[in-house]
């Protein structure tokens, strides 16, 4: 638990609170958290409750569950417990969501990251139940895995191997990890500088004792050939560790070696901001990300390029949308977190092409629907997904299954942004650029577009035919279109 | 000089006899020429409190490791066996040498027309009379053993007369307890206070009692038990588990025999059958009145015959209404007790309880007082809406009843109560106020020595440091988390908090000293402590006299370390200052290289308080604050009146030539407060 104060973007901790409880013991081994543990937890945040109690916070607190209780099968029951008993209301984050707040948090301690990201960066939270990995550079999202493959699950995975042969059985399974992460990566890929952070730190400062925020290579194997030789009691011992630490510390230990080995390099920097304070400063809305948006576009475009979509389609398609989103901005009363999603929309619409040009809506829809990025949610996704999947114009917001999951409300926003993707799709549907540019006029009931055009584009014609009458229908104007007389 | 036990290749002083060292220290208060009559009688009061308390602890603990056959580990410390014989030889000593300066007080009293009535005749007789028809009389049940009447219980500390009858060929022997009696009788004659003890009116009048039998003889006996508390291991509710010990406690196994006159062998024989004791723990008042606590509650109104009045002072830049916090903020607070008012403490406490921009107060309690105007504020608060957190340490030696009862009282007001730790005792006092001030919060924290006691605070000598610096405030906070048990998170970096830290930190503190005294840079330790007897630590510090650090250390209670040993300890030096307060305060200086560290502390250097119990050590940066700490010890330091020098493992007062100009450190403090 963290208590922060706020005076203006400045915080000061009033108040640290660490009480641990392995739930995830429970979950990664029997797949649900025991009655006991349920009980030991009600006990703990019933003395955080005082806390809250005490700074007056029930109005403004958040309280996280990660993978221990997001991966539980009794995860309702244990939240609604903690309810009835402790007053606290926990909220399940979801895994992009846990790294992208973990990862503004070493980022506001460690300002240099920009340059490291630019270069190549690694960053990598090791936290009890995942191990979560985003690979960055120039500004792109290369990838981001939240692989379950913790500390705290493995020794729970291999508890019935004999002690002394573990390590076999861990490095075999972050081995096999390792494996996964390279064929996910491009075969060129030059990983500069690794950064890490998570509960897994403090086991590692608390026996390597580092001077600096530096963990080197030859002290983690060194450190590695001592301890695997050595029993529990020697551990704790030696490294005045506590058991709990002890138990993680072998296969954490693999874990970075096995990073490191991936990645190329001979150390890692490391932050030792708690999650909870990242929590702290993320939902006080003191770490902001403002190259966030960039990051997920150029992520968009590097994703595109994977799955070889057509790029100048893409780009003509989100300016001649945006155009159109910019000049109706009185008709379509959006926001600018809605323009966001429909560049991204647009962006990536035609992406299931790869796959199979005639239903390539459905294709372009999953494989949006895979892209996980941390800082954008699963609805922001799933948002996208569906407008992608709407710009072909046999498909009706109304019936098809994929929009009538979402909520009305985000019904409404993603047909109207539908709406203007199938326009400026629509201005590009022959995919050869013929139109260059846009004026666009809006007059009482209509609204008109005026094109130009290298030559006559027909098939544009045809298809602002078939696609318009959603937006007519959506904000109830009439929309025409006119290209260069010069053609006609 | 007595032999000295060599552990480990150092010399130390057994811990048990250093203790009934410090003891005759406080015994022979009685002798000083300048101390006031009746305070003179008061040192043979707590002299035999203390005894009674050794033996009900550390006496009771030495008998167990008898019973249990331990061996010390090193051949070096006496074997327990011996170690009884040594305790009791020594404390018959004192005992003795206790009943003689009393029968010279006496004759001092007598002076000033204050008669401890030795015969009970002429006049006298008749209101002994009046008290034995109406007081005591109707109160005894004198209790003849015999097939229906079997043998009563004997509480702890409880005057008992033990009569041997005849009747006919047979003997009988009779028990008459003196339970619900008061000990003393007052008589105002002719602007005389005549003294009279119970059981000498009871032996003046004791044949009315046996009735028909011969009276063979009469002895006043007093025994005493074990009363050390057992926490089981595993116990689930400690306040359930202190209850149940209570009761046990007035159960104890006898630990020692106080008898009045020497007792016949048969009755010897019929008493050790009885009470289970040993014929060793038997020990003999020669002077004939057993238990001398009581001439700590003589009330005589003499005000020629006791300390002049102590004028505590409030200092002038404090003003107790909701100012102080605002002073707090501009600089830390530091005030030394009992010169210092303590009023300015539970003043805070009050104000806080009515302030509406506090929140939350939290506060340790270890010994409070009856009636306590803390407790009374804290309940205040609660029903003013602050959340109140009471950590009370139920296994605080004998306040452990009335810890059970703040507890429940506490509890039923609103506060939220917990009881520290099933296995460490809370020793560390702080109080922490939590304050909203323009959505600002804000924490002020009081560090003290000594306890939230009003009635002791007149009488301890401790430091009370008060400050709002915010990582002051964190570690308090996190401390109280951890007691409260709320969080296990501990990386304290302002304070050092037993067990784990502090005796790292003062070996790490003298080291120190040793590498700068090494490098020949000036190296020194002043070290205002209330006993010594951490092994780690003082072999650190004999390493770091053979290093030329010079250690002023000084010592009030026991002291294992034995100072000037040629190659050993030859630049430490002990004092032990006994006087009218009892000097409880712990002042750490440690040069640093001249940067002058100096710390309070609540932990004595004891292997129990570093291992033990929860306690605190702070070091002081504010320079003011540190200057006055330091005149503290510079005083204590140059204190030649109330001074014991222990010298190898003997202590003498401290012999001021003529030429020397009297200091007495306490009074000097009163008149020249901080």
């Amino acid at each position: 638990m963290h208590i922060s104060e706020f005076t203006g973007k400045t915080e000061k901790t009033l108040e640290y609170l660490v009480k641990p409880l392995s739930v995830g013991k429970d979950t990664f081994s029997e797949g649900y958290i025991s009655l006991e543990n349920v009980y030991k937890a009600a006990e703990i945040l019933n003395g955080f409750s005082k806390k809250l109690d005490e700074y007056d916070l029930w109005k403004n607190y958040m309280a996280l569950c990660t993978s221990g209780v997001r991966e539980a099968a009794n995860r309702y029951f244990f939240i609604d417990h903690i309810k009835i008993n402790t007053g606290i209301e926990l909220k399940i984050l979801e895994p992009s969501d846990e790294i992208y707040i973990k990862y503004l948090g070493v980022k506001y301690a460690m300002p240099e990251i920009d340059n490291y990201e630019e270069n190549g960066l690694l960053f990598t939270n090791i936290s009890s139940g995942n191990i979560f990995i985003n690979i960055l550079k120039k500004k792109k999202l290369i990838l981001s895995e939240a692989l379950p493959y913790g500390s705290l699950r493995l020794t729970q995975i291999f508890k019935d191997i004999p002690v002394q042969k573990q390590h076999k059985a861990y490095e075999q399974d972050i081995g096999k990890m390792v494996f996964t992460l390279k064929n996910l990566l491009p075969k060129k890929m030059n990983i500069k500088n690794v950064v890490s952070s998570g509960s897994s730190i403090a086991v590692l400062t608390d026996t390597l004792k580092p001077q600096k925020d530096i963990i080197t290579k030859k002290d983690l194997v060194s450190a590695y050939n001592k301890i695997k030789e050595m029993n529990v009691h020697e551990i704790i011992d030696r490294f005045k560790l506590r058991q709990s630490q002890v138990e993680i510390l072998i296969p954490t230990l693999i874990t970075y070696l096995k990073i490191m080995d991936f990645a190329g390099v001979r150390f890692f920097y490391f932050s030792r901001n708690t999650f909870p304070y990242s929590m702290s400063l993320y939902y006080s809305k003191t770490i902001k990300d403002p190259g966030l948006y960039n990051r997920f576009k150029n992520t968009l475009y590097y994703i595109g390029e994977k799955y070889s979509f057509d790029k100048n389609h893409a780009k003509t398609v989100v300016k001649f949308a945006l155009k159109i989103f910019n000049k109706l901005k009185k008709i379509h009363s959006l926001k600018w977190k809605d323009r966001h999603l429909l560049e991204s929309a647009c962006i990536l619409h035609d992406i299931g092409y790869i796959i199979e040009p005639k239903y390539h809506e459905k294709h372009s829809y999953n494989i949006i629907k895979s892209i996980e990025f941390p800082g954008y949610s699963k609805e922001f996704i799933e948002m996208m997904a569906v407008i992608s999947f709407l710009h072909k114009e046999k498909h009706d917001i109304n019936k098809d299954e994929v929009s009538v999951k979402l909520p009305i409300e985000k019904r409404l926003i993603v047909y109207k942004l539908s709406s203007i993707l199938r326009i400026a799709d629509a201005l590009d549907a022959s995919h050869n650029q013929l139109i260059s540019d846009l004026d666009i006029k809006i007059e009482s009931n209509a609204v008109h577009i005026k094109a130009n055009a290298k030559k006559y584009p027909y098939l544009e014609h045809l298809s602002f035919n078939n696609k318009s009458e959603m937006f007519t229908r959506t904000f109830g104007a009439d929309i025409t279109l006119e290209t260069n007389s010069d053609f006609k | 000089m007595k032999q000295i036990p060599i552990l480990n290749k150092y010399p130390l002083i057994n811990r048990e006899i250093s203790w009934l060292y410090f003891n005759r220290r406080v015994l022979h208060e009685a002798l000083d020429a300048n101390v006031p009559l009746l305070m003179k009688l008061q040192f043979l009061a707590i002299f035999s409190s203390n005894l009674d308390e050794f033996y009900m602890i550390r006496v009771a603990g030495v008998k167990e490791q008898i019973a249990a056959g331990y061996r010390p580990d090193d051949i070096d410390e006496i074997p327990p066996e011996e170690l009884l014989t040594r305790i009791n030889l020594l404390s018959q000593q004192l005992m003795d040498e206790q009943q003689n300066i009393f029968i010279s007080l006496k004759n001092e009293c007598k002076k000033k027309e204050i008669i401890f009535v030795d015969k009970i005749e002429g006049e006298i007789l008749e209101y002994a009379e009046d008290i034995w028809l109406q007081e005591i009389s109707p109160a005894i049940s004198p209790v003849t053993i015999g097939q229906t009447n079997p043998f009563p219980f004997i509480y702890n500390k409880i005057l008992t007369i033990f009569v041997e009858l005849r009747k006919g060929n047979l003997t009988y022997y009779s028990i008459i307890t003196l339970e619900n009696l008061e000990r003393i009788y007052k008589i105002r004659l002719n602007n005389k206070i005549f003294i009279l003890f119970a059981e000498q009116i009871i032996l003046k009048f004791i044949g009315r009692i046996y009735y028909g039998y011969s009276i063979n003889s009469y002895h006043v006996i007093r025994i005493t038990r074990n009363a050390d508390l057992t926490i089981e291991e595993g116990a689930e509710d400690l306040m359930e588990s202190i209850e149940q010990q209570l009761s046990k406690r007035k159960k104890g196994n006898i630990v020692r025999v106080e008898t009045n006159s020497a007792l016949s062998n048969n009755g010897v024989i019929f008493l050790q059958k009885k009470l289970n004791f040993n014929s060793k723990d038997i020990l003999f008042i020669k002077g004939g009145i057993l238990d001398l606590s009581f001439l700590n509650d003589l009330n005589i109104d003499r005000p020629s015959l006791i300390y002049k009045p102590l004028k505590q002072y409030i200092p002038a830049d404090i003003h107790l209404n909701s100012s102080i916090f605002k002073k707090i903020k501009t600089k830390d607070i530091v005030l030394y007790r009992p010169y210092s008012n303590f009023t300015v403490i539970t003043k805070l406490i009050e104000i806080s309880a009515e302030d509406p921009y506090v929140i939350a107060i939290k506060i340790t309690l270890y010994r409070t007082n009856t009636d306590s105007g803390i407790v009374k504020n804290l309940i205040k608060a609660a029903h003013n809406g602050k959340q109140v957190s009471v950590i009370i340490e139920l296994k605080a030696r004998f306040e452990e009843e009335k810890n059970v009862e703040w507890a429940k009282l506490l509890e039923d007001s609103g506060c939220i109560v917990t009881y520290g730790f099933m296995n460490l005792k809370l020793h560390a006092k702080n109080l922490l106020i939590i304050r909203k001030e323009n959505k600002k919060i804000i924490k002020y924290c009081h560090i003290s020595t000594g306890n939230y006691n009003e009635i002791t605070s007149k009488i301890y000598t401790d430091v009370d440091y008060i400050t709002a610096e915010d990582s002051v405030g964190i570690d308090i906070s996190t401390l109280f988390n951890n007691l409260m048990e709320y969080s296990d998170f501990s990386n304290y970096k302002r304070i050092s908090v037993a067990p784990a830290m502090i005796r790292n930190d003062i070996i790490k503190l003298i080291e120190e000293e040793i590498k700068n005294a090494k490098k020949g840079k000036a190296a020194k330790i002043i070290a205002k402590i209330n006993s010594l007897t951490d092994k780690k630590i003082i072999f650190k510090l004999y390493e770091a006299s053979k290093s030329g650090v010079k250690i002023e250390l000084i010592v009030r209670g026991i002291c294992r370390l034995i100072p000037g040993l040629i190659g050993i300890s030859d630049n430490i030096s002990v004092k032990s200052i006994i006087g009218r307060f009892l000097e409880h305060s712990r002042i750490l200086y440690f040069h640093a290289g001249g940067k002058e560290k100096i710390f309070i502390s609540t932990a004595d250097w004891m292997e129990r308080n570093m291992d033990g119990r929860v306690e605190l050590l702070f070091e002081i940066f504010e320079i003011e604050a540190k200057e006055k700490l330091k005149k503290i010890l510079e005083y204590n330091l140059k204190d030649n009146t109330r001074s014991w020098i222990l010298q190898k493992d003997q202590y003498s007062k401290t012999a001021s030539s003529s030429s020397d100009t009297l200091f007495n450190c306490q009074e000097y403090l009163m008149e020249h407060p901080l």
